[in-house]
């Protein structure tokens, strides 16, 4: 499985909040998913989309970790890496 | 948009007896209390409260109006509606998780405040509560065992509810909701699509429980926001798709969603996801009661009645869900 990317995770917010309207860029992906008009339950369905379409396990104690669009980058990608 | 019974869409019968919903009833407590009150104690925005939950208000039942009061007007509310005498019930169940007494039941008080002579028991599967009595209620029409059953859901949540707590204080309230379901020549209540996960039941909990000695707090309401929201998003949305495939009904047929009233942005995520079609009618009665567990649900379906946009005889999709965690769905008629 490829790299989760500043585009693919673009592409699954999308498909989370249809109306959302923000770009990620990397200028931007350090600052809070809440700044970045994606609340809570957003970032719930982003998480499950993410753990079905790469295949990696985020249990809920980790969700609240993925803070940043970069956070959630680092966590998946390190999770792919993982695998054998 | 199909139109009501009669001549409207059939309900896929479980087998036994049919039952269907007679009359529905509530009860609203006298004291309202809006955000700026709680947003006042948590130091907070009001507008965090609204922009998060939806709710922008909630009652506030007081000391003289006790779980059992609120549970007995709304069933006597539902019992007119119904035209059905009190001494006729066979049941009453009462879905609550707020009875302050360990012991006895709070159904057994509410069926003798009503007159009635009936078999009753309390129910707790929390904000699932309503839709389990209901499939308790249909099964004993069912089996032959019950013409004539009562199901209430009651709570006081601010009973439990930790005033200081952000993650719950703006979201609850005190309400009580009846439905009076009795035998019927058609379906007018489908089969159940409900599960439960144990693995999962220290996301929603009270604490201390009655074995902690420490006695630091009394039992206050505790929930893990992302692990509930997660586990009922996934669970709330298949119950509701199982429990249209079951009653053998499709978007065309309904005319309402009734989720529990747990958060207006979960409920508008779960129409998301099920992609409702825009002329199905979305409860959204958490704005004015708030999450009021048990009662969440009539109080909904209610208010959706109340205001024209369910028609008489229309069909709605109920799905509660909550601690457990739980999960309960069906497709009913309502009068």
């Amino acid at each position: 499985m490829a790299d989760l990317t500043l585009a693919a995770l673009q592409e699954i917010i999308d498909s989370a909040i249809p109306e959302w309207g923000t770009t990620l860029t990397p200028e931007n992906a350090d600052l809070p998913f809440e700044e970045l008009g994606v609340d809570s339950l957003a970032l719930i369905e982003t998480a499950d989309r993410l753990q079905e379409r790469y295949a990696v396990p985020i249990p809920d104690a980790a969700v609240d970790d993925l803070r940043t669009p970069r956070l959630t980058l680092a966590f998946v990608n390190a999770a792919l890496a993982r695998q054998p | 948009m199909t139109s009501g019974h009669p001549g409207g869409p059939r309900l896929t019968a479980p087998p036994g007896t049919p039952g269907e919903i007679a009359g529905i009833g509530v009860h609203h407590p006298r004291t309202r209390v809006g955000n700026a009150e709680i947003a006042a104690r948590l130091h907070v925005d009001e507008q965090w409260i609204t922009s998060r939950t939806g709710v922008q208000g909630r009652h506030r039942a007081e000391d003289c109006e006790p779980l059992e009061r609120m549970a007995a007007e709304a069933a006597q509310d539902a019992l007119l509606v119904a035209g059905t005498n009190a001494a006729d019930l066979d049941c009453v169940i009462l879905a609550t998780i707020t009875n302050p007494q360990q012991t006895p039941a709070v159904a057994a008080r509410v069926a003798a405040t009503i007159g009635a002579r009936a078999a009753a028991f309390d129910l707790a599967a929390a904000c699932a509560g309503f839709c389990h009595g209901l499939e308790v209620a249909r099964s004993l029409i069912a089996a032959g065992t019950a013409r004539s059953v009562l199901v209430i859901g009651a709570d006081r949540m601010l009973d439990i509810v930790d005033p200081d707590d952000p993650g719950t204080a703006p979201l609850f309230g005190d309400g009580a909701g009846a439905a009076l379901v009795r035998a019927a020549h058609e379906c007018g209540i489908g089969p159940v699509a409900w599960c439960a996960d144990g693995t999962r039941a220290d996301a929603l909990e009270t604490r201390p429980t009655l074995n902690d000695s420490s006695g630091k707090s009394r039992p206050y309401l505790r929930m893990q926001g992302t692990a509930v929201a997660r586990w009922a998003i996934a669970n709330a949305a298949a119950a509701a798709r199982r429990a249209m495939d079951v009653a053998g009904v499709e978007w065309a047929d309904l005319h309402a969603f009734v989720p529990h009233q747990a958060n207006q942005r979960l409920t508008e995520t779960l129409v998301r996801l099920l992609d409702m079609p825009a002329h199905v009618a979305v409860a959204d009665d958490i704005r004015v009661s708030g999450n009021t567990s048990g009662a969440s649900v009539p109080l909904a379906v209610y208010a959706l009645r109340a205001d024209g946009r369910l028609p008489a005889n229309g069909l709605a999709l109920l799905v509660g869900f909550g601690a457990g965690m739980s999960c309960a769905a069906q497709v009913v008629r309502i009068p």
